[in-house]
Formats: C-alpha cells, structure tokens, sequence
C-alpha cells in the first residue's frame, strides 16, 4: 500500500527553520565582513570568490554549531515500551567481508548469549562476502566454534556468496529475497557491532508499538580505543555524540538517519522500499550506490515510513578507526558514496529533508576543497593587490590612507574559532552541571580531555583536510576506490609507514610556505597553523597512532564496561589465536593506505 | 553459494531447555519480493540512448 511520505511536524519544522536560519546569518556576517574588507582597495573577482568561500565555509560550521545547540536542552525521558504477547519473530544480520574472524564470531557469541538473557529468540545469520580463501575457511572454523559452544534458543545460519555483487546492500537483499518472509524485523549490524541483549528487546519493543516505524536507529558508542587517535575519537564521541545526536533527532524528525549498523528494520517495509538499483554510467558515479544506507533511510521515507534515530537507548557499540589512515581509507569510500549521492539529489518522490540530508553529505566532504580554495584565493588577492592609490583625485593636496581592516579580520577569524569551541564548551557546563563528566572522570578530567581534543583536532585537521581534498579529486576525476576491506584493530604505525602515506602532505606544506614566503612574506604567520602541520604529518600520523594510557580521555564505559563488552573480551582471552608476527597481520586486516 | 560441510555441534540432550543451535547452514526458505526502486528519471536513464541514436543518425 502506497503511503505519503511522513510530513515534519511543527516543532521540527520551527527547529529547522531556526537552525538553518542562525547559519544563513551568521554565513551572511562573516562574507560581509570579508566583502567590505576586500572593498577597501576595489572589490574585484578575487574579493568576490572570497566572499562566497567564506559565506560557504562559514555557513557549514555554524551548521554543526546550530546541531550542537539545538541538542542541548534536555528532554523529558521517554517512557521505553515493551514486548506485547509473543516476541515478533527477528533475525540479527551481520554482512562481513575479509574481517578478523575470531573477533567477529567472538562478538556474536556475546551478543547472542546476552540477548538469551534477555528473554529474546533470535536468529542470527552471519553473511558473507569474503572471497579470499584462507579467510573464508578461518570463517567456518570459527563458526563451528561458535556452534559447539552454543546453548540456548535461536539459530545461527552462516553463507557465504562466491558473487558479491552489489556489495553489503547487494548482500542483506540476498537474504531478504531467500529468507525475508520468515521475520518481522532484522537487527543490522557490522562485523564490529555490540549490543546489549536487553537493547535489542527494547528496539524490538519500539518496532512492535509503532506500526509506521519503517527503521530504528541506535547511537553506537566506540569502544575499545586505545591509541591516541582511537582514543580521542572515542571521546570525542563518547562526550559530544549524544547532544550533536539529540539535535539530529530534533531537526530530522521522523525522516531519520540509517548509519548501516546497529539498527532494526521493519523486514517487509524494507523489501518493498530498499532495492536499490545500479545507477547508470561507470562508478564513481554510476553503478551500486556505495553509501547505501543514506540511501536506504531516503526510500523507507518515499515510501511513508518513517526512520528515527534515539541518541538515549544504551548498549549499543562500535569500534572505531586506531590510525589516521585507517580513517583516512574509510572516509575515501564514505567521500566516493556522499559524492555519488549528486546524481540522486533530483531522485523523482524523495522527500525534501532527504534531498538535504545528501545535500549535507556532499557538502560534508567538498568543504575540503572549499576551505583549501579560500587560502589559495586569500593568498592570491593579498599577492595581486594593487598598491594603495594615497591621492585618488586629482589636484588633491592631503593624502587619502586606506583604511586598516586587520581588527575585523581577526575578530572573524576568532569568530570562526569559536563556532568551533564553543558548541563544546556549552556541551561541557552541560555536562558538568547533568553530571554526566562523573564518567569522564569528573569536570577537572573532562575539561582537560576537552581542551587536547581540541589542540589534536586542530593540529590534524590541515592533514585530514589533505587526505579529504585528495578523495574528493580522486572521485572528480573518476577513479573507483570501491570498498576496500575495514582495517579494524589496526593501531600502531611506524615512522617509515607514516612517510610512505603522507610524503604528498609534507612536500605539498613546504612549498606552499615557500612560495607563500616569496610572493607575499607577511601572510607567513597566517598559514603557519596550516602548513606546519602538514610538513610534521608523518610524525603526527605516528605519533597519534602510539597506544595511550588510560588517564586521558577517560570514559564511562572504560570505568564500568558494558556486560556484553567484557563478555567479549572474556571470550576473545579465550578464543584468540596466538599473538600473529609483525610480518603477518591477522587475517583480513590489511595495512593498505588511502591511494 | 558456498555450502559448508554438514556439521552436527553436541546438544544438550534436556528437551525442556530450549538448546535447538541449529546446525543446518541454511536459513528458512521464505522468499520476499523486493521491487528494484527508481532512482533516475526515465529521462536521465535514457540519456546515453539518447546519444547513441543520435550519433547514429549523424553518421547515417
């Protein structure tokens, strides 16, 4: 039955239209700033790119800014609901492609044996598409581990494809179209996911109370970081991922996210939504959509259902990226997926908040090349600009100076500082005052977490906008990075390593700052920040890759893991294989650089 | 599709507790229709025939 696409009520119409209106203004006072700045000696064609890089720019930041204040005030706790009658039959999905299988098995046999505690009888079915065959056959060995050490209700199905067409999506339709008919609901997970038994009962209770719920969304918390890098993300998401989340729930209403994991789905409104075709032309653009799960979420919502995500449901985890090239390579197929999404903008009967959730994907990563366009273009207009004309008119006898514009120059750039800081700060006193920095080690230990988050973001952000600018011209130019396999786990680089990834960044910060010094040696001290970065990129790169001790970047679940997270690593002593050499990286672990 | 070896995990025997791991790889055959889903116009699909046929027609 054919249904209307689920209309935003008027409170996430007003949050919207707040939110997008703050950054419209503030967007519009920062070009301004810029455009009677470069006025001051003739507003030419340069002065006018400037002005709408920086309106752009500008714009995206205070974006993020408005998402993080709009998820600040508190809501009242929602009343969770509960299993009526007999559990709708579920079936827990896990696509996997040359993973580490020992860990992958290990975290379903934990989820498993935890959702038994929880009441529940589900079938679980690990999918694969992993096509070299040392790793398929440690697939099957750790499933018949799996198998002889299982009691309890539910079954535990593993496939493997020899044809991976159409990837992940292609693989969960394969099970849908086989098996679809038998559940009512599907939990998706990735080969990292964790989840508690009794927040799979609570999804399942959420599914079943409401019948137009096309899709539930968790906020998986990362786990399990313990490099500098894995760490900081943790934090970062850890402290700032519920509040940012909160206000995606606000402004994205009943038109929610799908992230491709840790999710549940309403079986039959996926199959009649969620097939999705191959797009014409050569990939990168044409062929299977690649971030699909964007994608996904947009149909459930064509086709009336709707999608929401709950940044409050515990028990949900990830793991996340160890290195910055691990998230270098898994960010240049998230580019290549958000850019494939251009052809999709103008797909017939999506609704509009879709359009502008790809809008705000593609934007996520061109901001990139944006932001490195906007210092070339400042450079250039600094460069090219004529010498001051002291007497305009003629026959004049007093001297006409320019005028100095430095005063709001800096005040913009401290202005643009602080859409970045202070979003964070506000979610601090939040949490100081909630007493949610309790598990962060308290506010002293929250604060200092905060404060390196910031000086390690803005110290790599030069380098992740290098790797980010790269994609983006990679995908432009065509070329297909398909879907690499996920370095999960990977952490420490050496020097050498580091080198070898990121030599492109240093030569590229050296001669920037070289021929920034000959054409124009007072702009020096402005692309210092910029360019010393990217020159000390492999040392950053290494560095932040070192594991770290516990005593920074402390977070609740390193205090009190999770049961089904210390269910895991009980059984991961007990199940991993002997340390592997350094020469041999456990299966399905690659150490491939972003290309 | 790879079959894995036919494999028989022990179990426990009480009937009361519910320990029915299954051991057969292939999950229940109940096949769903999933209707592939339009994504382009029939205009923006059709544009490189549009193109052959006119580079066809310039040649002829």
């Amino acid at each position: 039955m054919k249904r209307a696409a689920p209309a935003p009520d008027g409170r996430t119409v007003r949050v919207r239209t707040l939110a997008v209106a703050s950054a419209l203004l503030l967007a519009s006072f920062a070009s301004a700033l810029i455009a009677e700045a470069g006025a001051t000696d003739g507003f030419d064609l340069l002065d006018g790119l400037r002005t709408l890089l920086i309106f752009v720019t500008t714009g995206w930041l205070a974006w993020g800014a408005m998402l993080a204040l709009t998820g600040l005030p508190h809501a009242r706790p929602r009343k969770r609901a509960e299993i009526v009658g007999e559990q709708p039959p579920t079936v827990v999905l896990v696509p996997i492609c040359n993973e580490d299988a020992v860990a992958t098995f290990t975290r379903i046999q934990a989820m498993h044996a935890s959702a038994i505690e929880a009441g529940l009888n589900l079938d679980v079915a690990v999918l694969s598409d992993t096509q070299d065959p040392d790793a398929a056959a440690e697939e099957v060995a750790a499933f018949d581990r799996l198998l002889a050490g299982q009691s309890g209700p539910g079954q535990i199905f593993y496939r493997r494809r020899t044809d991976n067409s159409g990837r992940k999506a292609g693989n969960i339709e394969d099970f849908i179209r086989r098996s679809g008919g038998a559940y009512e609901f599907a939990v998706i997970l990735d080969a990292d996911s964790l989840m508690e038994g009794e927040t799979l009962r609570a999804m399942i209770a959420e599914m079943q109370a409401d019948p137009k719920l096309g899709l539930f969304q968790t906020l998986p918390r990362i786990v399990g970081g313990h490099s500098l890098f894995g760490r900081a993300m943790q934090f970062a998401a850890a402290f700032h991922g519920p509040i940012f989340t909160r206000g995606l729930e606000r402004m994205q209403g009943s038109t929610g996210p799908f992230w491709g994991h840790n999710a549940i789905v309403r079986v039959r409104a996926f199959a009649e939504s969620c097939a999705l075709p191959e797009l014409t032309g050569k990939p990168p653009f044409g062929g299977h959509i690649l971030s699909h799960d964007y994608v996904e979420a947009a149909l459930l919502a064509r086709a009336g259902w709707s999608v929401r995500v709950d940044h409050s449901l515990d028990g949900s985890f990830e793991e996340g990226p160890e290195n910055v090239l691990s998230y270098a390579k898994r960010d240049r197929r998230w580019c290549q997926g958000n850019l494939q999404h251009i052809r999709l903008l103008t797909a017939p009967g999506l609704a509009s908040w879709s359009r502008f959730v790809f809008f705000q994907g593609i934007l996520s990563y061109v901001v990139s090349v944006l932001w490195a366009s906007f210092l070339l273009v400042s450079i250039a207009a600094t460069v090219l600009a004529p010498a001051p004309d002291y007497f305009p008119e003629p026959n004049q006898l007093f001297p006409v100076f320019p005028s100095d514009r430095t005063k709001e120059i800096t005040a913009l750039a401290i202005g643009i500082v602080g859409l970045l800081i202070l979003p964070k700060l506000a979610i601090l006193i939040d949490a100081a005052t909630t007493g949610r920095v309790r598990g962060f080690g308290g506010t002293g230990k929250a604060l200092a977490s905060l404060v390196l988050e910031i000086l390690l973001s803005s110290l790599m952000a030069p380098v992740m906008m290098m790797y980010q600018l790269r994609a983006v011209i990679q995908v432009f130019m065509g070329r297909d990075g398909g879907w690499p396999a996920n370095a999960r786990g990977e952490g420490l680089l050496h020097l050498g390593e580091a080198f070898k990834a990121s030599a492109w960044i240093v030569a590229t910060g050296v001669v920037g700052l070289a021929a920034v010094y000959l054409l124009s040696a007072d702009l020096v001290p402005w692309l210092l920040p910029v360019c010393v970065p990217m020159i000390l990129a492999p040392l950053l790169i290494a560095w932040t890759s070192r594991p770290l001790t516990h005593a920074l970047f402390r977070v609740p679940d390193e205090a009190e893991p999770a049961p089904v997270v210390a269910r895991y690593r009980a059984l991961m002593r007990r199940n991993a294989p002997a340390p592997h050499s350094p020469d041999t990286p456990p299966p399905g672990v690659t150490a491939d650089v972003a290309a | 599709m790879i079959e894995t070896p036919d494999m028989r995990a022990a179990r426990d025997t009480d009937t009361k507790t519910a320990t029915s791991v299954e051991t057969d790889w292939a999950p229940p055959a109940a096949p769903l229709e999933m209707p592939r889903q339009m994504l382009e116009t029939e205009t923006r699909a059709s544009e490189s025939s549009l193109l052959r046929l006119f580079r066809k027609r310039s040649r002829a």
